[in-house]
């Protein structure tokens, strides 16, 4: 009875480090299902503070941003179309900076929300904290979180990454996306359905973190 | 379309049958031998080579590496931090050049983006690149896939048995390389 106690002891102290030694399939840090990382008092750009208490939606969907990322610029209106789809919908979204330089920062972020017509929280995580906690190494990289704050889907927006080039104009990898993979995992989580896709290999810039 | 300036590099490849695509890219492999005999009569601008490969390919070129030691830098002009670590990889290929260690970049812009393939070409002329330089010429999300990148910049360091040994990378937040784990990886490589 003891050995058999011992070994399960041992059997499920394995499984839990091997989850979280392994992550996602493209995240180190968090993997499908695991709890969102809680947050305290990060500045949004409109000069509040938030708490991941405050956000109390039914979806909350996160992303990290980069203001600098050309792949960020590239995608910054399929971000803003997406917010302005999902306005009427039980969703929240919050954007994240994490990065140290001085155009990711937040006077740049100020500026750059503005610019491009974001109407969504858009925080910055200077301790950095909340990026190591979702494993965010790149921008953009969308969290989908369900209502229990479990995360349900992580990675690319949809399946044409965009790059912003020198003169405005925006180069599609795979020409028009046609797989909406955030919208999906919204759609799914706020009627109860499977999430077809739950995890994708963002594509963008790396997110620098003080080491 | 393809980048006109490297046309004449990536026409056999897209024209030719599978056998003829062999025998080109052999035929570039001689004319880098040969140039590189060559290299002390050249300018410092025409050191620098820029050259197309598929994944394929480059695991073809890998192999002609041994049995030297490998560091394969991946970037690409959109990457700022990659732009910010190639001085590091180009001191680096200063100071073990001649140690057994050979240095590659692998650039991964998109193979289709023409401007930002001649800006990559520049960038390594400005930062005299003298090392084997390529650029993966296939769909950007694939070569990432096939390469089995999540981020850039990645550092990728192969023993001189071709065997990988050291993946540095950006994709755990707690654990990003630095330069100085370049080095490091070399002298470990160096002193077995």
């Amino acid at each position: 009875m003891r050995i058999t106690t011992l070994l399960t002891t041992v059997l499920a102290c394995g499984l839990l480090f091997s989850q979280a030694a392994i992550g996602g399939k493209y995240n180190a840090v968090l993997n499908i299902g695991d709890a969102m990382p809680e947050f305290t008092d990060l500045p949004d750009i409109s000069g509040d503070k938030i708490s991941s208490n405050d956000l109390t939606e039914s979806v909350l969907v996160l992303v990290s941003l980069a203001n600098h990322c050309p792949w960020v610029r590239g995608m910054d209106q399929d971000l803003v179309k997406l917010a302005a789809q999902l306005e009427e919908q039980d969703v929240r979204i919050v954007g994240l900076s994490m990065n140290h330089r001085e155009d990711d920062r937040l006077p740049a972020m100020k500026k750059h929300a503005e610019k491009n017509g974001y109407r969504f929280n858009y925080l910055y995580d200077e301790t950095q904290q909340l990026g190591r906690q979702l494993g965010a190494t790149r921008t953009p990289e969308y969290f989908v979180f369900n209502k229990e704050r479990k995360l349900v889907y992580m990675g690319l927006l949809h399946n044409s990454p965009g790059k912003i080039n020198s003169d405005g104009s925006v180069n599609y990898i795979n020409g028009n996306p046609n797989e909406f993979y955030v919208q999906q995992a919204v759609a799914a989580t706020l009627s109860g359905d499977t999430i077809a896709t739950a995890e994708t290999r963002a594509h963008g810039c790396t997110i620098k973190y003080v080491q | 379309m393809l980048p006109q300036k490297h046309a004449h590099m990536v026409a056999p490849l897209s024209m030719f049958n599978k056998h003829r695509r062999i025998i080109g890219f052999t035929l570039w492999l001689a004319c880098g031998c040969i140039s590189s005999a060559f290299a002390s009569t050249e300018n410092t601008a025409s050191k620098v080579t820029f050259v197309p490969l598929q994944h394929t390919e480059w695991l073809e070129q890998l192999g002609t590496y041994k049995p030297n030691i490998v560091v394969v830098d991946m970037w690409a002009t959109w990457c700022a931090s990659c732009l910010e670590e190639f001085p590091k990889i180009v001191d680096l290929h200063k100071k073990y050049k001649d140690a057994g260690v050979q240095f590659v970049s692998m650039n991964l812009d998109d193979h289709n983006d023409q401007p930002s393939l001649e800006n990559a070409e520049k960038f390594l002329q400005k930062m005299n690149a003298e090392f084997d330089n390529f650029w993966m010429n296939e769909n950007l999300m694939i070569a990432f896939e096939k390469l089995n990148l999540i981020g850039i910049p990645a550092v990728i360091i192969y023993d001189r048995n071709g065997d990988e040994r050291y993946r540095l990378t950006g994709d755990d937040p707690n654990n990003q390389y630095s330069g100085k784990d370049i080095e490091k990886a070399i002298k470990e490589l160096l002193a077995h």
